[in-house]
């Protein structure tokens, strides 16, 4: 016969008691705390989950980086898109400024309207975000464009003897760049000497032309047209006349290269970029809803799940608890 | 003739007596119904043998107390000390391993190493973008700050942990020796009470049997009962706690004398050894028995803390959960000690000339080689320029968690750049250059080694990361596992021992009736043989 002694009995009870008091933490803490997993030693798939987290933390990162470069790529879209409209209608004046019927005094005043354009077109070129000069790339601290003054020797003064140069510093051919997921990254600077030195060139032989100066061109790998390289000595009008109209329809050639070699690759390439800058977004976006609905799964409780599990827990603690009341009550003693 | 009144009256005396040595030993079993380690009396009654040589037809001569009998089982009382000695070294392992385990949590709700190097990283990714502002150099400086000082907050909890742990060890040990100096005591009581061959020590090896449970709860002992009743307990590897009537006391020191420098624990405090002290004078009275100490309280501290050879140097050489998880952390901090400066210094700018970091801060000043982390104490030596774990063994430190700083002096401190003057004599830089920051960023989900002691990992930091979490994770399911199987088993053991030996009120109060009734039959069989003799009498 087994024995059974009260001991034994109370010991089993409260053994049962306790662990349906444990199952009933869990649950409760589940309900409560809306997770499952909470600990390491909550689940196998612990790692699984820190992985989730890591990778909801950077595209979190990576989302915030990315609105703050699309606003700064979207300012120089804006610049450039200013700066090619701005180069056209220099085009036009050149083109009415080249007819050989326009006299020299028209010539003249047509000159004062350029050299304001070139001066917009150096403030666009100096531009600066949040108080970086953006086209100075990594020497963004000084404006990447410096006037010389006198740039030219004829004349020594007023606005044909200013001549504008790139200022070349360290660091202008130094690209910034940032991650925009973990494998991309994508440029967030150009230069100022590609994208504004062939067109500051242009509009200054020009405006020099239209005032009756020669401009002596260099040319480069760059700008196979040449940029000025502060010689060139006063036309001899109305003899030379024919020689400065030669020279104003040059320019219309130079204001077509900057803008076909430089302007608009410099908007194409700007659109690429905004557009990879999309492409990455909505590739984090995607990641980061399958890391949620990963972690979601392993470690966020159902609620619904969990409620019933907190009410079974509930129903077999009470279970339990009668049964120990009834059982420990008994004794022979009440029958004898 | 016999004389049968006379008879009856003998009879019915020594029933009376017998029923009531029954109805005492039944009192003294519900007196302890709730004493632990008390087993059951059942009394040994007999039929009462005819003394002398009489003749003719035995009626019978009554009854007669036998023995009281202990109803104990000794392999039962050694299976309930075994699952002991298993529930003991289960809850102490998974009392620390769930405090580790808060250390790594998984909700969000508080810094860990993982999401702290994330921000560090992705600080740097912003810096990236815009080198030269302040505002995201100063964020730089915060969250490798923040890096630093969850990466010393993780460690030095689980360093104390260890000290703690190890200080445990000294109180435990000492339960020990008063457990095993009352079982050496109640080894000469019992045998000098049970030297006739017939009484039964039943209070005293109550006792002792309490007390071994006791002991096996500490640690794992082997029990074997010898002469006259005295037991002999002896460690696993077979040193002798308690022999006959004497003990031996155990003793936690951190100076054994086998070895003059032992190796530290994770906090630089020296590791404890527990030690037999042979004559307590000469140079080498040390035994080392802590490789003898398994199960129990004792032996889950010890799994804890970790066991490292008295020969060897560092910390890291230990077992032990707490060393195991300790090590990822200080691995860890190795490898942006070395690694991270490394790559901090850019590539070599003068490759003829010995090792010039190309990288520089926003004053054009190239950073030292441990510019970016480094700890205290740090003489900044290197044998090539660059940080390298050679430099951080000849350093003479075991760990650098708890000493790791951050040695960037500022904002402006941060190298971020590179020389662009193609390895001149005087190097230039560039504020918004950021090309360095690019070198560092591959470093995050670049795969590295990372090692130490018995640790080896290959993989990304996040892949480390997670196999730290795993393996803390698996350690601490195990230990709950284990805890739950060896409570339940313990508590079969202890259903099978009350079985045997445990009170139960039900049948002591069936029997304090069926003996009742019993006394009463005798006490009216004595008035029966008093009224036959009446009648006798009245003949007269």
């Amino acid at each position: 016969m087994t024995r059974i002694a009260q001991g034994q009995l109370t010991r089993r009870l409260l053994f049962d008691v306790m662990n349906n008091y444990k199952d009933l933490d869990r649950a409760s803490r589940q309900v409560s705390s809306g997770y499952k997993v909470e600990k390491p030693g909550d689940s196998d798939v612990a790692g699984s989950i820190q992985n989730f987290r890591n990778t909801l933390q950077k595209v979190e990162s990576y989302q915030k980086g990315i609105s703050v470069n699309r606003a700064a790529l979207a300012f120089q879209e804006d610049i450039i898109k200013q700066v090619s409209e701005l180069m056209g209608r220099a085009k036009e004046l050149a083109t009415q400024a080249a007819n050989e019927t326009v006299d020299t005094a028209t010539r003249q005043q047509m000159a004062t309207e350029i050299y304001q354009m070139r001066e917009q077109l150096v403030v666009f070129a100096n531009s600066k975000y949040q108080d970086r000069y953006i086209y100075g790339q990594a020497d963004d601290d000084d404006p990447p464009f410096d006037s010389v003054v006198p740039g030219y020797t004829t004349p020594a003064t007023g606005n044909s003897s200013t001549r504008y140069v790139f200022d070349g510093e360290l660091g202008t051919a130094v690209a910034q760049s940032v991650n925009i997921t973990d494998d991309i990254s994508v440029r967030t600077s150009s230069s100022g000497q590609t994208v504004f030195s062939n067109a500051i060139g242009a509009l200054e032989t020009l405006g020099r032309a239209l005032e009756g100066y020669d401009t002596t061109l260099a040319v480069s790998a760059t700008s196979p047209l040449g940029l000025p390289t502060g010689a060139g000595a006063a036309y001899t009008l109305p003899a030379q006349r024919s020689v400065q109209t030669g020279q104003i329809q040059i320019t219309i050639d130079m204001i077509d290269h900057a803008l076909t070699t430089d302007l608009t690759p410099e908007r194409t390439d700007l659109g690429a970029r905004l557009n990879r800058l999309e492409v990455a977004e909505s590739v984090l976006e995607s990641t980061k809803y399958t890391a949620t609905e990963g972690l979601n799964s392993l470690q966020n409780a159902d609620s619904a799940t969990a409620i019933s599990q907190f009410q079974q827990a509930q129903y077999s603690l009470q279970a339990a608890m009668q049964v120990t009341s009834k059982v420990l009550n008994m004794s022979i003693l009440d029958y004898l | 003739m016999t004389n049968y009144s006379a008879k009856i009256l003998n009879n019915s005396v020594g029933a009376l007596n017998a029923q009531q040595a029954v109805i005492a030993t039944t009192s003294g079993n519900i007196a302890n119904v709730n004493t632990p380690g008390y087993a059951r009396r059942t009394v040994d009654l007999q039929t009462r043998l005819t003394s002398g040589s009489g003749s003719g037809i035995d009626v019978g001569n009554g009854v007669e107390v036998g023995r009281i009998l202990r109803i104990a089982d000794e392999f039962v009382e050694r299976q309930l000390r075994s699952a002991t000695t298993d529930l003991g070294s289960a809850q102490v392992e998974n009392q620390y391993l769930s405090r580790i385990q808060d250390l790594f949590s998984l909700t969000g709700d508080r810094p860990t190493i993982s999401s702290s190097l994330t921000s560090f990283f992705s600080s740097l990714n912003d810096l990236q973008g815009e080198p030269a502002s302040i505002e995201l150099r100063n964020n730089v400086i915060t969250r490798a700050q923040d890096l630093v000082n969850t990466i010393g907050d993780t460690y030095s909890a689980l360093a104390s942990m260890q000290d703690e742990a190890d200080q445990r060890l000294a109180t435990e040990v000492q339960t020990v020796n008063s457990i095993t100096t009352q079982i050496a005591t109640l080894n000469g009581l019992i045998s000098a009470r049970e030297s006739n061959g017939t009484a039964v020590a039943g209070d005293e090896r109550d006792r002792r049997d309490q007390l071994l449970n006791q002991l096996a709860e500490k640690l794992h002992v082997t029990v074997v009962p010898g002469d006259n009743g005295q037991v002999s307990v002896t460690l696993n590897n077979g040193f002798p706690l308690v022999y006959g009537t004497n003990s031996r006391d155990l003793e936690v020191t951190n100076q054994p004398t086998f070895s003059a420098t032992p190796p530290p624990g994770l906090s630089s405090q020296r590791m404890s050894y527990i030690v037999y002290d042979y004559d307590g004078t000469s140079a080498q009275s040390h035994a080392d028995l802590t490789p003898g100490i398994t199960g129990g309280t004792l032996g889950g501290l010890l799994a804890i803390r970790g066991r490292n050879d008295s020969t060897n140097t560092s910390a890291f050489q230990a077992d032990g959960h707490l060393v195991a998880v300790a090590s990822r952390v200080e691995a860890l901090t190795r490898n942006l000690l070395t690694t991270f400066n490394a790559a901090n210094l850019g590539p070599d700018r003068t490759p003829a000339a010995g090792f010039q970091a190309s990288s520089a801060d926003l004053d054009g000043n190239a950073p030292s080689a441990f510019g970016f982390f480094s700890y205290t104490g740090n003489t900044g030596a290197t044998a090539t320029g660059q940080p390298t774990s050679a430099d951080l063994a000849a350093s003479g430190v075991d760990n650098f968690s708890s000493s790791l700083v951050l040695s960037v002096s500022g904002p402006r401190g941060i190298a971020a750049g590179r020389d662009l003057s193609g390895g001149a004599v005087t190097p230039v830089y560039a504020p918004g250059d950021g090309s360095n920051m690019a070198g560092l960023l591959t470093l995050q989900n670049q795969s590295q080694s990372f090692a130490l002691g018995s640790y080896s990992f290959t993989g990304s930091y996040d892949a480390a990361y997670g196999e730290t979490i795993t393996t803390v994770g698996s350690a601490k399911a195990r230990a709950e596992v284990n805890e739950r199987v060896a409570g339940s088993s313990k508590t079969a053991a202890q259903t099978r021992r009350d079985e045997v030996s445990g009170v139960s009120l039900d049948e002591e109060f069936t029997n304090l009736i069926k003996f009742q009734k019993a006394y009463q039959a005798s006490a009216r069989m004595i008035k029966i043989g008093e009224q036959l003799l009446d009648e006798v009498l009245q003949l007269l």
